[in-house]
């Protein structure tokens, strides 16, 4: 624990700038009047660059130099929709170059809307690197940046890790872009707002914070922006590291940030008073704050009917409390507690594991290891050997084991329980952090039985407790207790009668739908007129 | 924080594991037979479940107990010193029965319940018998084909008993030690008895007849004056028991309504009140029970459409349980003079001043109270059938 501090200490206060690589270009530079220069400047820092492309058209008559990179830019599209219009240019169109003479090409010969006017080098770069074309004039020291469509982008599928039976079947992919109009198209309100950021002084990812105007609380809103804006790191790739920049803590098995590939869900969060985070690049959204019921919530509890999804919340806290335990209470109970089970029962265990060479903890953390090796397994193996994990495996814990003599089938049967249970958490952050504490509170029962699993709770407990989510309790509304919070919680009542947002999450408005009322059938007596 | 954090770990480390045992190191077990030894005061009967017998995929090989006795001067030495011939460690937590021979009831010597009080493993939910006519070691013995050991058939033998007839008092060892303390009530237990041959019991050729060799049944109650048996009542006075004690969850009552002819009726939500209290320098003892009855069968040709037919019977079987019970009182105060009901307890609690005075000699009061039975039972249905199907038959 120590030494995990002082490292996270030394990382926290000697950031050794010496060495820190600066990205080419990246000065404060303004472009000139000579267009000779400012080609000779790009090409230096492009230099090596086998995607970058440089196009020498007239525009009116005047030099001119488009440029893009390749891998980034549909270049059909530019041919089309700038170097044509421009080249349909009257030879004498332009006479004089003055401030107002770049703006007036745009407006009449660029057929997309989205074009910026640049003045400093760095500026430019930055647009040639997020896949934009830019064009030097010459005579001119300012630029023209018109953003073209990107061109590679997986299509929108299936989510991949959280499925649904009923509801909607899309879900975010890795383009940023598209991603905001997964959440865009959901709500169609002038209060949802895209703030736009680029972190990554290396690979400067577009990172954008999504939140609903007049909802969220401000001062949520501003220490996520806090956060968003300190993060100085050098690379993200996945909205997970960027996760790790900006939490409240560390060092905690649990997530303090929601996550999910689901639109509808991250357009639910937004709409109760949450702020959004989309990376380009990564097709999970995270959403926050974050507390705990909310890695018990799926958005499909909202499309089923109230009291089937009710008793399905019920039942991921109990799979979460039997993934979590399980074993741990099975160890101490084998070794400390006979008498706490039905004697029946307790032979029965007792005539499997008559001749078996090792102590129950040692069997069960043999089984645990060689599931959770067989789940790694499972992940990262090629698609083609897959079955054969599943197979060899099965085999390995089914049977083999126990008709070897090895393993107990009780045990076999605790793990199974165990190991579906943990898949049984929506959101995946949760079930691993189950799996972490697992092993803990196995130790801590075989050393001190019950006794021990119950401090380990206790300790774990007041850790959940004492966890914050940009300044939301994680436990919340459970400790803090909120009463009238708890009708969205654990059980769902009927979707008219939610009529508040989280109050734990202070939004600015707080009521969703004041005017809803229960369906109801019309009046019998007009029935029987109608009739 | 932190270092408070540290020290924990050597607090769980270096004190765990001091009680850790694994399942296939110990020997649950289901009873404990406790005689009179030849050398010296106990003969220590143990019996050990062998639990791959019990379990139905490995079963069939050999015996599914196995029994063992020592001889000692104390329960607790013995109950550790067992492995002189057994494999592993006793564990007694899952204990069922423990049996005593009527030659120690006799004697008193049941010092042994202050190392069942005592002890930390042994739970208070086993049955105290004591064996009439063979040793307590030999209950162990007799094999069986439902429950496979002795302890598991005899405990679920009573347990049944309780719910379906009341034939077995349902007392616990806190039962017979309150008792003990009490100056108003005398300890009781259950009597059983081996039927037929113990000594070819002892096989599993017994298991394996229909018609076993020898069987344990259950006799009814052992009473005592404080340590020192001193006599058996039989099953129905058990039963009457049961009743004075408001533990009757279900039994059979027959009513004679002709001759040689009966009407059985089941009792059912039955509950009793005892009131207790001093007149003219006798004790006055008032039994109140309620509960319902339902008709289970009728020999007579009486015609139970009737109201009045019904209103006879319904009389007829309260004062029959009000026959019953009282006979069985005055069994006890007149042949053991022994409060084995408890009403020096209601007297105790309802008329505080007298009790005080005799408490000493109470089962001296007992004998010379006067015993009122108040039986109000009500007759709540007749079965499937409203008729009887022979009265239609001998009209034709």
């Amino acid at each position: 624990m120590k030494w995990l501090n002082t490292m996270l200490k030394i990382n926290k206060k000697k950031p050794q700038k010496s060495e820190v690589y600066v990205s080419p270009g990246s000065q404060h530079v303004g472009l000139t009047d000579d267009l000779e220069q400012n080609k000779r400047s790009l090409l230096e820092i492009f230099r090596h660059t086998a995607d970058f492309c440089a196009e020498e058209i007239s525009i009116g008559g005047k030099e001119a130099v488009a440029y893009w990179l390749t891998t980034m830019t549909d270049s059909k599209e530019i041919t089309g929709k700038i170097i044509q219009p421009f080249l349909s240019m009257n030879e004498t169109y332009i006479s004089d170059m003055n401030d107002s003479t770049l703006s007036i090409i745009c407006k009449e010969y660029i057929r997309t809307s989205q074009y910026q006017i640049l003045d400093h080098l760095d500026q430019t770069i930055k647009e040639i690197l997020t896949g934009n074309v830019v064009i030097l004039l010459s005579g001119s020291n300012k630029a023209i940046s018109i953003t073209i469509g990107l061109s590679q982008v997986r299509s929108i599928d299936e989510p991949s890790t959280q499925t649904i039976i009923r509801g909607p079947k899309d879900s975010f992919i890795e383009s940023a872009e598209t991603n905001l109009s997964l959440i865009r198209r959901r709500i169609k309100n002038a209060g949802l707002k895209f703030q736009k950021y680029t972190i990554g002084t290396e690979t400067g990812t577009t990172v954008y914070l999504a939140y609903m105007d007049g909802i969220i609380n401000k001062e949520i809103l501003a220490e996520i922006q806090k956060r968003l804006n300190k993060t100085n790191s050098n690379a993200i790739f996945d909205s997970g590291t960027l996760e790790e920049y900006i939490v409240d803590k560390t060092l905690t098995p649990f997530p303090l940030i929601y996550n999910s590939e689901r639109p509808d869900s991250i357009a639910a969060h937004l709409i109760s008073g949450k702020a959004a985070i989309i990376v380009d690049g990564s097709p999970f959204v995270l959403s926050m704050p974050a507390v705990f019921s909310d890695f018990f919530q799926v958005s499909e509890d909202y499309y089923q009917p109230f009291m089937m999804s009710s008793f399905v919340r019920c039942l991921r806290y109990v799979a979460f409390l039997i993934a979590l335990l399980f074993p741990a209470i099975f160890i101490s109970i084998m070794t400390y507690h006979h008498e706490l089970i039905p004697t029946e029962l307790l032979v029965s265990i007792s005539s499997q594991r008559e001749a078996l060479p090792f102590p129950s903890v040692v069997e069960i953390l043999i089984m645990e290891i060689t599931f959770e090796i067989l789940r790694e397994a499972g992940i990262r193996m090629p698609r083609a050997v897959g079955p054969t994990v599943s197979i060899v495996g099965g085999l390995v814990i089914g049977q083999a084991a126990v008709e070897a003599g090895v393993i107990s089938s009780i045990m076999v049967i605790i793990v199974a329980i165990t190991a579906i249970s943990s898949f049984v958490s929506p959101i995946y952050s949760l079930s691993v952090s189950t799996r972490l504490l697992r092993f803990i509170l196995i130790i801590l029962g075989t050393i001190i039985g019950l006794y021990g699993v119950i401090l380990g709770l206790i300790i774990l407990l007041a850790h959940m407790c004492s966890l914050r989510s940009f300044g939301v309790p994680f436990m919340a509304p459970f400790a803090p207790l909120i009463l009238e919070e708890q009708d969205d919680v654990i059980i769902r009542f009927p979707a008219w009668s939610l009529k508040k947002r989280p109050g734990y999450l202070k939004p600015e408005s707080m009521l969703t739908q004041p005017n809803a009322y229960p369906p109801s059938p019309p009046p019998l007596d007009k029935e029987m007129d109608n009739q | 924080m932190r270092k408070l954090l540290l020290l924990f770990i050597p607090v769980i480390v270096l004190s765990g594991c001091w009680d850790h045992n694994e399942l296939p190191d110990v020997f649950l077990v289901t009873g404990m037979g406790i005689d009179k030894g030849v050398h010296s005061k106990y003969k220590l009967t143990v019996e050990n479940l062998v639990a791959s017998e019990l379990n139905p995929k490995t079963s069939g090989k050999v015996a599914p107990s196995i029994v063992y006795s020592e001889e000692g001067d104390s329960i607790a030495e013995l109950s550790r010193k067992m492995n002189i011939g057994v494999s592993r460690k006793l564990e007694f937590s899952h204990m069922r029965l423990v049996a005593i021979s009527s030659e120690i009831a006799k004697s008193g010597l049941l010092e042994f319940y202050d190392f069942m009080e005592r002890n930390r493993e042994i739970r208070d939910n086993f049955s105290i018998v004591v064996v009439k006519n063979a040793a307590a070691s030999d209950l162990l013995k007799i094999t069986n084909a439902s429950q496979k050991y002795s302890t598991g058939k005899i405990h679920k033998q009573l347990e049944t008993m309780v719910k379906e007839w009341g034939g077995d008092p349902d007392v616990r060892l806190k039962d017979i030690v309150n008792a003990l303390l009490s100056p108003g009530r005398e300890p009781i237990a259950v009597a059983v008895r081996i039927a037929g041959d113990p000594e070819k019991g002892k096989t599993m050729d017994n298991a394996k007849l229909t018609q076993p060799f020898s069987n344990i049944e259950i006799s009814g109650l052992a009473i005592s004056e404080d340590f020192f048996l001193k006599g058996y009542l039989d099953l129905d006075d058990t039963r009457n028991y049961m009743w004075t004690q408001n533990k009757i969850r279900s039994t059979t009552i027959n009513v004679s309504c002709d001759k040689d002819k009966v009407a059985t009726f089941i009792i059912s939500n039955s509950n009793s009140s005892i009131k207790a209290w001093y007149e003219d320098h006798t004790p006055h003892i008032k039994i109140l029970i309620g509960g319902d009855a339902s008709l289970e069968t009728i020999q007579c040709k009486d015609n139970l459409t009737q109201f009045d037919v019904q209103d006879k019977y319904e009389k007829l079987v309260s004062k029959t349980v009000k026959e019953q019970v009282k006979g069985t009182i005055t069994k006890a105060q007149q042949k053991y003079k022994l409060d084995i009901f408890g009403f020096g307890d209601s007297m105790y609690q309802q008329d505080h001043k007298h009790f005080d005075v005799v408490k000493n000699d109470w089962n001296e009061e007992f004998s010379k109270a006067v015993v009122d039975v108040n039986v109000n039972l009500k007759l709540r249905r007749n079965g499937l059938k409203v008729d009887s199907v022979f009265r239609k038959l001998n009209k034709d």
